[in-house]
């Protein structure tokens, strides 16, 4: 206190206003302290939200761009994919539970027969590969929309309420958002390109597996937008099944299997089901693990289905997993997952050997959208 | 986001405006600590330009800035003959997809070309960490 009350003597205006500032600037943090941290969280937010907004922006362009390449016509291309864009999908009600997942199945043919007729009616030109693949950019670009709507609406939300719990759980989400947005932003692009993507791992598995135990292009068409082959592998009759490509479906694999099944009634003793699952962060990509249980994601009809089917006919199910992110599993495909696919057919194949027996029929599934992947 | 846009503009531009004062206001006492006083009034005077200093670095850590992205990826196709295993590794081209088959093989001229593999490599390595950075 020496020093202060020396310069309180010397410079006495000097004093007063360091005093005062003193004072100030302990009374903004003390009293503002969290209205400030909120203004700064908002900022941080509104610029995320902003990112987002060019982003789906970005994204109503490429799809606009992509229809243009097929369109026909003086069609109003940029009204038809807002209109595609902002598409609704009204979930089944979930309250009477009893066939619930048949009424979605029901739901989600009916969107995708509506959403691609619109789609072929705007895109004459484009063939069923491309019409497949424009379906994956407006599916991508619409998802990426609808999150930023949804980020819209709780920062203005929070922002209204200036309540600083509200602010922060939006703040501390940021990065899981980013993430998600960014992927979303990449899948648009390489489904654009028609680039394969992460997902299409289990199909890739399914093809290197036909050609390398029959013949090439042993693939013919069958049910649900898939394909199907029959190869032999030490004695064993094996039915492969993915989605058809190289355009970008994921196909019905439930009824596939069904169908399989009803057919050689009896006969399969196991169904082998390979798909891209997810990693924890930290784990390496690509890796591939085993298990039990029908491996594949989407709503949960076709694993219904595969489930029920294999419960009548007493029929065992593996999972053969081929492990990656969310982003990798949106975005065009890491070599690790390349090298993941050509483990995970061995894998199947040491499934084949170890637990059946020659005579036995198996069945394949590959799992994930097949975008860039030639049957 | 046009309702709130100017209002935020306008905030952004008193944070900066509070934070060139301070700077100012810093630089002064920080020089007069030095110049000034006896060495034991020093002490206080470098106290204040510090404590400006924390609000200084603070408004300008509030300052969001863009995030900045790079191509970091490329997508290459493998082609292979089905003949003599030759191959050919080439930037990704729209309209590329595996098991397209890519026309007659140079090399030994009676094999055929396919895409075998297309895959996304990394150009430069990504430290994980910066990615996190987005948000401090
Ligand atoms: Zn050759």
């Amino acid at each position: 206190m020496m020093s202060l009350q020396f310069l309180a003597e010397q410079n006495p205006t000097l004093f007063l206003v360091i005093t005062i500032m003193y004072a100030l600037f302990f009374l903004v943090f003390a009293l503002g302290g969290t209205r400030i941290q909120v203004r700064v969280w908002l900022l941080q937010i509104e610029d995320f939200v902003r990112q987002i907004e060019r982003w789906s922006e970005e994204g109503r362009k490429i799809a606009v761009k992509a229809v243009r390449e097929f369109g026909g016509g003086d069609r109003d291309v940029a009204g038809f994919v807002e209109g595609l864009l902002d598409f609704v999908f009204i979930e089944p009600v979930e309250r009477d539970p009893v066939g619930v997942l048949k009424r979605l199945d029901h739901l989600l043919d009916v969107r995708k027969g509506r959403f691609r007729g619109l789609i072929e009616e705007v895109a004459p030109r484009a063939d069923g590969e491309r019409v497949a693949n424009l379906e994956m950019v407006l599916e991508a670009a619409s998802a990426l929309r609808q999150l930023f709507f949804i980020l819209r609406h709780y920062y203005i939300m929070s922002k209204e309420s200036g309540n600083i719990a509200l602010v922060s759980q939006m703040q501390v989400m940021l990065p899981f958002f980013s993430k998600i947005a960014s992927a979303y932003r990449e899948a648009l692009n390489a489904f654009y390109d028609g680039k394969p993507i992460g997902d299409g791992a289990g199909a890739l598995v399914a093809s290197l597996l036909v050609r390398e135990l029959g013949e090439e292009g042993g693939f013919r068409d069958f049910e649900g937008e898939l394909v199907r082959a029959e190869v032999e592998y030490k004695g064993r009759e094996i039915v492969v099944l993915r989605a058809k490509g190289p355009g970008g479906r994921v196909g019905k694999p439930g009824d596939g299997v069904l169908r399989v099944l009803k057919e050689k009634r009896g006969k399969v003793k196991r169904v082998i089901m390979v798909d891209a699952g997810l990693k924890f962060e930290g784990e390496e990509t690509g890796k591939v693990v085993e298990g039990v249980g029908a491996a594949i994601g989407g709503p949960g009809v076709d694993k219904y289905k595969i489930e029920i089917g294999v419960v009548e006919g007493d029929i065992a199910v593996d999972a053969v997993v081929i492990k990656m992110s969310l982003e990798e599993a949106l975005t065009p495909m890491k070599r690790e997952i390349v090298r993941g696919v050509k483990d995970a057919k061995e894998r199947v194949k040491g499934i084949i050997e170890k637990f059946t027996s020659e005579g036995d029929a198996v069945i394949v599934v590959g799992v994930g959208n097949c975008i860039g992947i030639g049957n | 986001m046009e309702r709130g846009a100017r209002r935020e503009r306008i905030t952004r531009l008193v944070l900066v405006l509070v934070g060139v004062v301070a700077a100012l206001i810093g630089g002064y006492l920080f020089y007069y600590g030095l110049t000034q006083w006896l060495d034991f009034q020093r002490g206080t005077y470098l106290m204040y330009s510090f404590l400006v200093l924390v609000l200084l670095v603070y408004v300008f850590l509030a300052l969001p800035r863009e995030k900045r992205i790079q191509l970091t990826a490329k997508t290459v196709s493998v082609l292979r003959c089905n003949q003599c295993g030759a191959f050919v590794v080439r930037e990704f081209e729209r309209g590329d997809y595996v098991f397209k088959e890519e026309g007659g093989c140079r090399k030994c001229g009676s094999g055929t070309c396919f895409i075998e593999e297309i895959f996304e490599t990394s150009l430069r390595k990504r430290t994980p960490k910066r990615r996190y950075k987005i948000f401090r």
